[in-house]
């Protein structure tokens, strides 16, 4: 019952906002805080499930199921609304934003909770409209952003319908039942090439949204042309649609193919992975700069899912909550420089500390943890990624390694531009320091940030939890068993 | 008592976070005491230690679970013991004379807070580093001093060189914390454990040759460059541009020594190794070798402390090369004391010629400045090792005479006595450049405070008086140190009866005629013919010059290759422009089919019709 | 006997199509298109004929029927056309084509 409200509670506020204009901005936000104080209770865990809109031979739509790794999301997601819609507050287009990122955030509650492989798809292609909706509308209005973004999304996903219908077919065959549920597509039975081919399939359409490389060309255009909250929600939350669908329905529906696939996967992997850090040492444009590292940062995680190793499977979801943390900190720090009129490029910046030293604090916090400081949240999910892959195929994972190399330099070399050194005769003479707001923002991505770094066991366990459902249907496929 | 050890780390760690969090209303003299006086309980928790339960058996503090998954399992778990003890009670006590010292030195200086944040924040990581337990809490300690000494060699970010000396350390450093981290993922792959205690037994029950030697070398590029031995010194000198109090606490007495102490730590995995131990010992004798030759034509005062921190670290590897990891944490501990007293006392001297590092331009000083000359001198002596009166000849000449005794020693026992020589000199030039001589009229009146001397007073106390706890063998005297290790570390080689005596006086000549040596650069460089000129030495021997030119340049280029190459031409522009161009035409192509002529659509309507009856007709049933 | 009714249906059939495909006049389509439904009628007609069932009979009725009734409006709506439009041209009446657009 409560996951349904979770998916409707967001887009009822989206409905009223666009009908309604008054107290529009206190609903948004007490909606957010909703949103966030309804998924405690999941957390205690909520079996009880909802199943409506049956079609025959499809199975029941509206069919949405709490897991311990969908409540961990889920509540990621909604933890981060509040930030984004804090961001963007004073913003003149708060209303306008406030409802896609509403929208936004209901489809992606959707994709954790679908238990059903049709509802999943409807929810992933309304979280890829929202999402170019919001490039569309928002920040420089970039028409061919969000259209590239589209293209890519669309394109992919319908790869991701194609793939999963020879699955529902053969189970079909084979048991009589035709159904899109999960425990009816999964255990197929299909030969390991097939699997590959299908599995090749749904990974076009769920890697795009990561954006696993080389499916990431949309991302530069989506990051640094939208508004700085809209690219918070992008690339913190929309990306979890993505690692969700590999973990929850990838691979468990295709077990063998996706063991085949591991060792392409890895190396395609940490290849994104250095390619992104090389592209951010490439630029002079802080938003470039994240937007790029986000890229790298998501490419681990795909690392560590495509290793099939408990270790690198930890990893790769604690890497991708610390790096909704992370994406919420590093697109406040451009919000903030945006909110000042200050450029993002290095060559209009310079020594800015001096003005604005508490800033430049959280930037560097920020910073670290992106470069994978110890202590901070990112740590664990890249030590336990790159340790799990390693005992797969260590060269590759050694090369995904040196990637930190080249992210330290990347984020170092940003911050010596940006805040220390000179200061830039051509910054304006006088620059206010953090609000009361921006400073409640950092302290709570800084204290997230810490405790996912720190407190790693609490999440851990309950992935713990969670792979057995899995373990059963890989049957001993991961690799290193004990 | 071993439930309280979590205190140690957490007192500095504590004054941090209160600064963090609430020093902007505490103001910087505040935020300063309060800093100084984390460190002080934290060596008062460390002094009941040492008085109350020592560390035989190890104490082990197991605070929370830090990562489970599967067969991997990371405690936060602190464990002390002889080794870690002597590391923390030199990273504690140091650490509190350090903080005390920057009360005045660093009085009204721009940034007093975030210096006192992140010297707090240092010493808490420090003191984690030692007394970890397993190797990923070890790991989150290098990597937090290493930040600390990023953001404190940049403390005065407004000049950009500065700037650019602590992302240049970081980085340098950083390339070894990779190559460990990669080490470390070697050695759980093969044993499964990352607790130190646990994976050593197993490396010696369990010797896997090829993967052993791989991880060996992956973690001693991690330590040389941490502690910044040949190549990988090139950022030591560099981080002088920092105050001199964090050259004194990270650079001298605590930080650098880090890659010394993991060695001893490892050392059972070193020793399993064939070979490893030699090599260890060879390149420490050298790089010791090489640094003092470059510390000879400096003419920054704190440049000739750097070259002399380097050298004197390659006489720590060399000792835990040559089977003498005792002796080395002796040199270390010795070094902690000397070093950090010479790194604060030049402090002094900067401040007192008024921001100029120059040698050339300093003299005189001992007239004016007698406090500060009888100190700085403790330090020259320990440096130079003086026989009898200094204690780095009770331990840097033990590892020199110990490595003369073992097989294949005598490449390390030549460079080492060079390097002594050497060392002897630097330090004496330094020494009668800025304190003999005509005063120099660039000087300043500068008084120094009580904050300021008592830490001088003490750590010129240890650098004298430290030595005297392991006295060579066969003479009268303690010998404390080697005996208490011997149970976790073992008995270094000693030379004895007359063969012990002549290396003994080999060294004491080795000294003397270091310091005539001193004497006659520092003549020649007050007549403007110095080693200085000499630009193969004043450069360190190109070495960072070419490091700079060659390795870079690659890096940035590949990544505007990719930018250029892969991503525009490749991923934006054939990819995607060809994806879209391709709809495009498409739509084109469709759009002209709807052209609104109805005979056209009839005819395309039957041949439609005469497909389908063709397929049905031919379609194999 | 059958094979008569079909080859007259046949014919009928592909002079139907010829009126349409090689006539540009919407009378002669609507023509053409009665000449289809007469080729079906026929084969209906021979088919019940032959194996003595009534369906056959039905059929062609209910051909007529419908014919007749589509034949009615569809005249009607070629004297609006004749009168609005001014032309029976199937290659003239294009008002509701996709109109290409320069911009691409």
């Amino acid at each position: 019952m409560i996951v349904s409200l979770l998916v409707l509670l967001p887009w009822g506020i989206a409905l009223w906002l666009s009908l309604a204009q008054r107290s529009a901005a206190a609903l948004s936000v007490a909606g957010a805080l909703a949103e966030v104080l309804l998924c405690i209770p999941l957390l205690a865990g909520d079996p009880s499930g909802l199943a409506a809109v049956h079609i025959p031979l499809l199975g029941a739509l509206w069919q949405l199921q709490s897991s311990p790794l969908a409540d961990l999301f889920a509540l990621t997601v909604a933890l981060l609304l509040p930030v984004a819609l804090a961001v963007q507050w004073h913003h003149g287009e708060y209303l306008h934003q406030a409802r896609i990122l509403a929208v936004l955030q209901g489809a992606l509650m959707g994709t954790f909770f679908a238990n059903n492989f049709l509802g999943f798809y409807i929810f992933y292609e309304i979280v890829a409209l929202a999402a170019a909706w919001l490039i569309l509308r928002s920040g420089q209005k970039d028409r061919r952003a969000a259209l590239t973004f589209l293209l890519y999304t669309i394109t992919a996903s319908l790869f991701l319908l194609l793939a999963v219908l020879p699955i529902y077919l053969a189970r079909g065959n084979s048991t009589g039942i035709y159904d899109f549920s999960w425990m009816r597509l999964s255990g197929s039975g299909l030969s390991g090439q097939i699997q590959l081919l299908l599995f090749l399939g749904m990974l076009a359409g769920l890697g795009v949204k990561l954006p696993l490389f080389p499916l990431h060309g949309w991302a530069r255009g989506a990051y640094v042309q939208s508004a700085p909250a809209a690219a918070l929600l992008l690339s913190g939350a929309t990306v979890l649609a993505g690692v969700y669908g590999l973990v929850h329905w990838a691979v468990p529906l295709l077990p063998q193919g996706a063991l085949l696939f591991s060792p392409a996967g890895i190396i395609l992997a940490s290849i994104g992975t250095l390619y992104g850090a090389f592209l951010a040492l490439s630029t002079s444009e802080l938003r470039e700069t994240v937007a790029y590292s986000s890229v790298s940062h998501m490419n681990l995680v795909a690392l560590g899912i495509f290793a099939l190793q408990e270790q690198a499977w930890s990893g790769a979801l604690i890497l991708s909550i610390a790096h909704a943390v992370l994406a919420g900190g590093l697109f406040t720090v451009i919000a903030i420089l945006e909110a000042r009129g200050l450029s993002s490029n290095w060559d209009a910046l310079g020594g800015l500390f001096r003005r604005m030293p508490r800033f430049g604090a959280w930037t560097l916090l920020f910073f670290l943890m992106a470069l994978g400081l110890p202590g901070l949240g990112n740590f664990p999910g890249e030590f336990l990624t790159l340790l799990g892959s390693f005992q797969v195929l260590p060269v590759w994972a050694g090369i995904a390694t040196l990637g930190m190399i080249v992210n330290l330099v990347v984020f170092l070399r940003a911050y010596e531009r940006s805040m220390l050194g000179q200061l830039n005769p051509r910054l304006p003479g006088h620059i206010a320091d953090l609000s009361q707001r921006e400073l409640w923002i950092f302290l709570l991505l800084g204290a997230a940030s810490l405790y996912v770094g720190l407190g790693s066991q609490t999440l851990l366990a309950d992935f713990q939890q969670l792979l057995p459902v899995h373990s059963h249907l890989l049957l001993g496929g991961m690799h290193g068993g004990h | 008592m071993a439930d309280w050890l979590f205190l140690i780390p957490g007192f500095p760690l504590l004054g941090a976070l209160i600064n963090a969090l609430f020093g902007e209303q505490l103001g910087p003299r505040w935020c300063g005491r309060l800093a100084a006086s984390m460190p002080f309980l934290s060596s008062l928790v460390v002094l009941a230690i040492w008085l109350g339960p020592g560390t035989q058996p190890a104490l082990l503090d197991r605070l929370w679970t830090w990562m489970t998954v599967g067969n991997l399992h990371v405690d936060i778990t602190l464990r002390l013991d002889d080794v870690s003890l002597v590391m923390v009670s030199i990273a504690s006590f140091v650490g509190f004379l350090i903080h005390l010292f920057s009360q005045q030195y660093l009085h009204g200086d721009y940034g007093e807070r975030r210096y006192y944040f992140y010297l707090n924040l240092f010493v808490s990581g420090m003191l984690v580093l030692t007394m970890a337990n397993n190797l990923l809490l070890l790991y989150l300690g290098w990597e937090t001093v290493g930040l600390c000494s990023y953001a404190l060699i940049s403390h005065w970010y407004r000049e950009s060189e500065n700037a650019w000396a602590g992302r240049k350390a970081f980085v340098v450093t950083r390339i070894g914390d990779t190559t460990l981290l990669l080490g470390i993922f070697l050695l759980f792959a093969q044993y499964h454990t990352l607790t130190i205690s646990k994976l050593l037994p197993l490396v010696q029950a369990h010797p896997a040759p090829a993967l052993l030697l791989a991880a060996s070398i992956l973690i001693l590029i991690g330590a040389y460059a941490k502690s910044a031995q040949f190549p990988f010194h090139i950022w030591l000198p560099d981080s002088m541009a920092g105050p001199s109090t964090v050259s004194a606490l990270i650079h001298a007495a605590t930080m650098v020594t880090a890659g010394v102490y993991l060695c001893i730590r490892l050392l059972g995995l070193f020793a399993v190794v064939p070979g490893m131990l030699e090599a260890i010992a060879v390149l420490g004798a050298f790089t010791a070798f090489f640094a003092a030759s470059c510390g000879l034509a400096q003419v920054d005062v704190k440049r000739v402390l750097a070259y002399s921190t380097i050298s004197q670290l390659g006489y720590m590897f060399m000792g835990v090369g040559i089977g003498a990891p005792s002796l080395g944490l002796f040199h270390l501990l010795v070094h902690a004391c000397f070093k950090a007293l010479l790194f604060m006392a030049s402090g002094a001297i900067i401040l007192i010629y008024a921001e100029d590092h120059d040698i050339r331009h300093m003299g005189g000083l001992k007239y004016r400045q007698p406090f500060l000359r009888w100190t700085f001198l403790a330090g020259i002596f320990a440096l130079a090792a003086v026989p009898l009166i200094s204690a780095a000849f009770y331990s840097k000449d033990a590892i020199i005479n110990a490595s003369y005794l073992v097989a294949g020693g005598g490449v390390p026992y030549a460079l080492g006595l060079s390097g002594a020589v050497l060392t002897a000199g630097y330090a004496f030039r330094l020494y009668f450049l800025v304190f003999e001589g005509k005063p120099s009229e660039l000087e300043e009146p500068y008084q120094m405070g009580w904050g300021m001397k008592i830490p001088l007073a003490i750590l010129a106390a240890g650098s004298i008086g430290i030595g005297w706890l392991q006295f060579p063998p066969g003479w009268p005297g303690p010998h404390l140190w080697v005996h208490w290790l011997a149970p976790e570390l073992g008995l270094p080689p000693r030379p004895l009866g007359l063969e012990g005596m002549l290396l003994t006086i080999i060294g004491a000549l080795a000294t003397f005629l270091g310091i005539g040596l001193g004497y006659w650069a520092a003549r020649r460089e007050r007549a403007g013919r110095g080693l200085s000129r000499w630009r193969f030495l004043a450069s360190g021997w190109w070495i960072d010059g070419a490091i700079l030119r060659l390795v870079p340049a690659p890096f940035y280029a590949f990544g505007r290759l990719l930018r250029g190459g892969v991503e525009n031409l490749g991923v934006q522009g054939l990819a995607q422009g060809g994806m879209r161009d391709g709809l495009r035409l498409s739509a084109y192509a469709l759009a002209r089919g709807e052209n609104g002529l109805a005979s056209r659509y009839a005819v395309s309507m039957i041949a439609g019709l005469l497909l389908l009856l063709l397929l049905i007709w031919t379609w194999p049933l | 006997m059958i094979e008569i009714a079909l080859v007259a249906s046949a014919l009928l059939f592909f002079a139907g199509l010829a009126l349409i495909l090689l006539r540009r006049s919407l009378v002669f389509w609507l023509l053409g298109a009665e000449l289809l439904f007469n080729s079906a009628l026929l084969v209906a007609l021979a088919g019940g004929a032959r194996w003595h069932a009534i369906s056959g009979q039905v059929l062609a009725l209910f051909i007529m029927a419908l014919s007749g009734a589509a034949l009615a409006p569809s005249l009607a709506l070629l004297l609006r056309v004749r009168r609005e439009l001014g032309t029976l041209n199937v290659d003239g009446l294009r008002l509701l084509r996709e109109r290409e657009e320069n911009d691409g």
